[in-house]
């Protein structure tokens, strides 16, 4: 279909310069055939890395997703099996006849992070 | 380039991601040209857009694992052309690159006469393209410099057709109101 309000832009032309733009598309397929190679050659260990990278760092943030809720729970976890192990060492101090403990003492066993 | 060829996108990029180095020639035939049309519209001179698309082409064929859509092909290629040109425009501004254009241009053309001529016509057709908003001018250099069909530019940079023909019309005819504005003032 020929087009007549098509703008001249033929001075724009790849091919307006003769041989250079035969130059340029000579020169990306050299590059592009190397570039091909490299990947046929597939040993390079930075280069499986790269390939892979999209994956690794999905798998990373899927592990730091799940990691750190977890790392937070047992931390809030081992706080509160801290707090009972006082009380408790408290109370077979008192039983064992020793004095009663402190008010200081069982605010100390019950958030022991505090004391330290 | 007319009508659709018989590979599709997605069948040369499977071929080019199994080592195929003919696949890549064939992708190469159908979009380094188109690439360069691309790299035109925002770098704005020809040897810093030739340039552009040679590196954005291999850079796309280095990358091709990561083309997500195989066959949207021509549409991520040229988005990894538009992202180098304005790297190139970045650099060429803060005073990275130096402009051969002129100079390779001169060394390759028959006389200096038809030199100035064509570079003149050259220098007012990139002036009047520059002042168009970059789509437009994207359509208008691939359709009318490069000859695709509306379809062809529809399917290739996922615009609606309509749109396509909406930005060759503005676009030709606001080049024709700046080219003529142009032909004014030098006479």
């Amino acid at each position: 279909m020929i087009d007549d309000d098509r703008i001249d832009l033929s001075a724009l032309e790849p091919r307006d310069v003769a041989g250079r733009w035969d130059a340029a598309v000579q020169r990306t397929l050299e590059r592009v055939e190397a570039a091909l190679l490299d990947r046929a050659r597939g040993d390079d260990p930075f280069a499986l890395i790269a390939r892979w990278r999209r994956a690794v760092l999905a798998a990373v943030a899927a592990v730091v997703v799940v990691l750190v809720p977890v790392e937070w729970a047992l931390e809030r976890r081992e706080a509160g099996a801290e707090r009972v192990e006082g009380l408790v060492r408290l109370t077979a101090e008192a039983v064992h006849g020793r004095q009663s403990p402190t008010g200081a003492e069982l605010l100390g066993a019950v958030s022991p992070r505090r004391l330290l | 380039m007319q009508g659709m060829e018989a590979e599709s996108d997605a069948d040369l990029v499977a071929a080019v991601r199994r080592g195929s180095r003919a696949a890549a020639g064939r992708l190469a035939e159908r979009y380094l040209r188109a690439c360069r049309a691309v790299a035109l519209g925002v770098v704005g001179e020809v040897a810093g857009a030739e340039d552009v698309c040679q590196d954005a082409f291999v850079y796309a064929i280095e990358r091709i694992d990561d083309c997500r859509r195989p066959e949207r092909f021509g549409a991520w290629l040229f988005q990894i052309t538009r992202n180098r040109a304005r790297n190139h425009v970045r650099d060429r501004r803060s005073g990275r690159m130096l402009d051969i254009d002129d100079v390779a241009l001169a060394d390759a053309l028959p006389s200096p006469a038809e030199h100035a001529e064509r570079a003149q016509l050259r220098e007012r057709l990139l002036a009047a393209l520059a002042q168009i908003p970059e789509e437009r001018r994207e359509v208008v250099l691939l359709h009318d410099l490069e000859g695709w069909t509306h379809r062809e530019i529809a399917e290739r940079l996922g615009l609606p057709p309509g749109t396509v023909r909406s930005h060759l019309h503005h676009a030709r005819a606001r080049l024709r109101g700046i080219l003529g504005h142009l032909e004014g003032e030098s006479e």
